[in-house]
């Protein structure tokens, strides 16, 4: 296997928290991996230091053997970051003949423009552009060094559901040809729809890594719910088994990764839980489960990630 | 130097022209006013008030033409352009190069559009005279250009219009642009001798005869020159270590 990038046990802080905490990754080219998790997952933060964006305090990046400086410099890592600006007073064509002109071998425009769609507002000025237009330029802006590796953070959080199908598309189309996306989300049906791989992040950690497919298998979690008299959060997220804990007055709701571990374990610890009822839990809860947060600390643990609708999650 | 980013930067300027408006209708008009004033007097040095009114004027042209590069810079900044940059093979050194460049461009029109309105208005030299000047006040400008990038890097967008405004008002009143040193009181004189505006007035003048030596004016601009630009390479650094 060719290795297009590699991670290892990356940590970064802002002040004392860890926005990224052993974080390591390897991907190999032609992967289409999903980087998923909630927001202040670390997400973006990951995505910063395999640009080159920030310099991991502990840890290594590898892009195709070199620093992430050096394959930006070549054209063979891209990257669409969010809220890239675009200079509002030049066009389209204008912009894609700038960053041609800073690579030694770009792709041709006429592709460029077929590919990321932009052939018929190109002449227009970016001000003047709609949303999902302006993600279509810097599509477009990324592929000027005809890259072997795509970085998309949040790629389609700007788009509606039809510019998000066109989008796909003419990834799939890019990475027909063997080469490598890592995109980040937090739809956990864009990662199943067009991901071969997920690596799933919570609070700075990769939590699950594997194909779509074995990573549902692994996660299938159950739901545990009960009348458990006297029971505390903290106590009940601590028992064998339990990703995460609820609890309202008496009535406690657990997500597990393994619900006759935990079965046990709340018979053990309060012999007085009483109507027990243990459900299987989809995908999308299996999901919140593995990415639920834990109890926050004292301060504050959210990290300057970007603004996020966050009903998706809901 | 990246020629495509360079023409594409004076396109920006050309299509959101309220600071070209601004920098050459202020010249251009104060030149009209003064000059029809007193334009036929004969100020110290001996030259006519309106070859020199025209001089100053296209100087302060030349200054504001370079030094509103800053805000430029700072939009650039705080809307996330030189992120974006960071993500092609562009470096530090590639930006401000082009930064300056297309201040110097901005510089070059306003000195013309002067001197045209000069010679409209019946000012008169002999060619080489008017080559000469427009060059060494275009050229003179090149430490305006540095210190708008310097300003462009500490202020923030929507704060470094009116800081560059704010700076350039002091700067062509000290620097005799809007008066002659003559009328000022001595310690005004005396402070004028360490601003670049002065010293760019002169530049404009030596071709002229009575500027003096093309040495201490040339001097006291490279001071101008090399010292912002060196907080400005110092600057520029941390800043990229600090995005992100």
């Amino acid at each position: 296997m060719t290795e297009a990038f590699r991670l290892r046990g990356l940590v970064k802080r802002f002040g004392a928290v860890p926005a990224v905490d052993g974080v390591s990754v390897d991907v190999a080219r032609g992967e289409v991996v999903a980087l998923l998790g909630p927001n202040g997952a670390g997400k973006s933060s990951t995505i910063d230091l395999l640009l080159g964006l920030s310099t991991p305090d502990q840890g290594e990046v590898r892009v195709f053997g070199g620093t992430p400086r050096a394959a930006l410099d070549s054209g063979r890592m891209a990257a669409m970051v969010q809220n890239g600006f675009l200079l509002r007073d030049l066009t389209p064509a204008e912009l894609v003949r700038l960053h041609r002109s800073m690579f030694r071998t770009p792709l041709p425009v006429g592709e460029i423009y077929a590919r990321a769609g932009i052939g018929e507002f190109a002449g227009r000025r970016c001000g003047r552009l709609s949303g999902g237009q302006l993600q279509r330029v810097r599509h477009a802006i990324a592929l000027a060094g005809d890259p072997e590796l795509l970085v998309l953070d949040e790629p389609t959080a700007a788009l509606d559901v039809d510019a998000r199908r066109t989008f796909w598309a003419s990834m799939r189309e890019f990475t027909a040809g063997g080469r490598t996306v890592l995109f980040a989300t937090h739809y956990l049906a864009e990662a199943e729809d067009y991901a071969d791989r997920v690596v799933l992040m919570r609070q700075g950690h990769v939590v699950a890594d594997g194909p779509v497919a074995q990573v549902r298998a692994n996660v299938t979690g159950r739901v545990l719910r009960a009348l458990v008299p006297g029971a505390v959060e903290k106590d009940l997220a601590a028992l064998d088994g339990v990703a995460s804990a609820r609890c309202q007055g008496e009535r406690a709701e657990l997500a597990c990764t393994d619900s006759d571990l935990t079965i046990r374990a709340l018979l053990r610890a309060f012999p007085r839980a009483s109507a027990i009822e243990i459900t299987a839990a989809g995908l999308e809860e299996a999901f919140l489960a593995l990415t639920a947060q834990q109890p926050a600390p004292p301060e504050s643990s959210e990290q300057p990630e970007h603004p996020q609708p966050r009903e998706v999650l809901r | 130097m990246n020629l495509v980013y360079l023409r594409l930067e004076i396109l920006r300027i050309i299509r959101s022209p309220q600071f070209a408006l601004f920098t050459i209708v202020v010249p251009v008009g104060m030149f009209l006013l003064f000059g029809g004033l007193f334009g036929d007097e004969t100020g110290p040095g001996g030259l006519k008030a309106s070859v020199t009114t025209m001089i100053n004027m296209a100087a302060y042209g030349a200054m504001s033409g370079a030094l509103f590069t800053g805000t430029r810079v700072a939009t650039d900044r705080t809307d996330g352009w030189q992120r974006q940059l960071r993500l092609t093979p562009m470096r530090g050194p590639g930006y401000l190069a082009v930064k300056i460049a297309s201040a110097m461009a901005m510089a070059l029109p306003v000195v013309v559009i002067v001197y045209l309105t000069g010679a409209l208005r019946g000012v008169q030299l002999d060619l080489a005279q008017w080559l000469l000047t427009a060059v060494a006040l275009w050229l003179g400008a090149l430490p305006f250009a540095v210190l708008g990038l310097l300003l462009g890097l500490f202020g923030k967008g929507d704060t470094v219009g009116a800081m560059t405004g704010a700076l350039m008002l002091p700067l062509g009143v000290f620097g005799g642009l809007w008066m002659p040193l003559a009328f000022m009181p001595e310690w005004m004189s005396d402070v004028a001798h360490f601003t670049p505006t002065y010293w760019l007035g002169r530049l404009g003048t030596v071709a002229l005869g009575p500027g003096g030596g093309l040495g201490p004016a040339v001097g006291v601009l490279a001071a101008w020159l090399v010292l912002p630009a060196l907080v400005v390479l110092r600057r520029f650094r941390l800043d990229q270590g600090k995005v992100a």
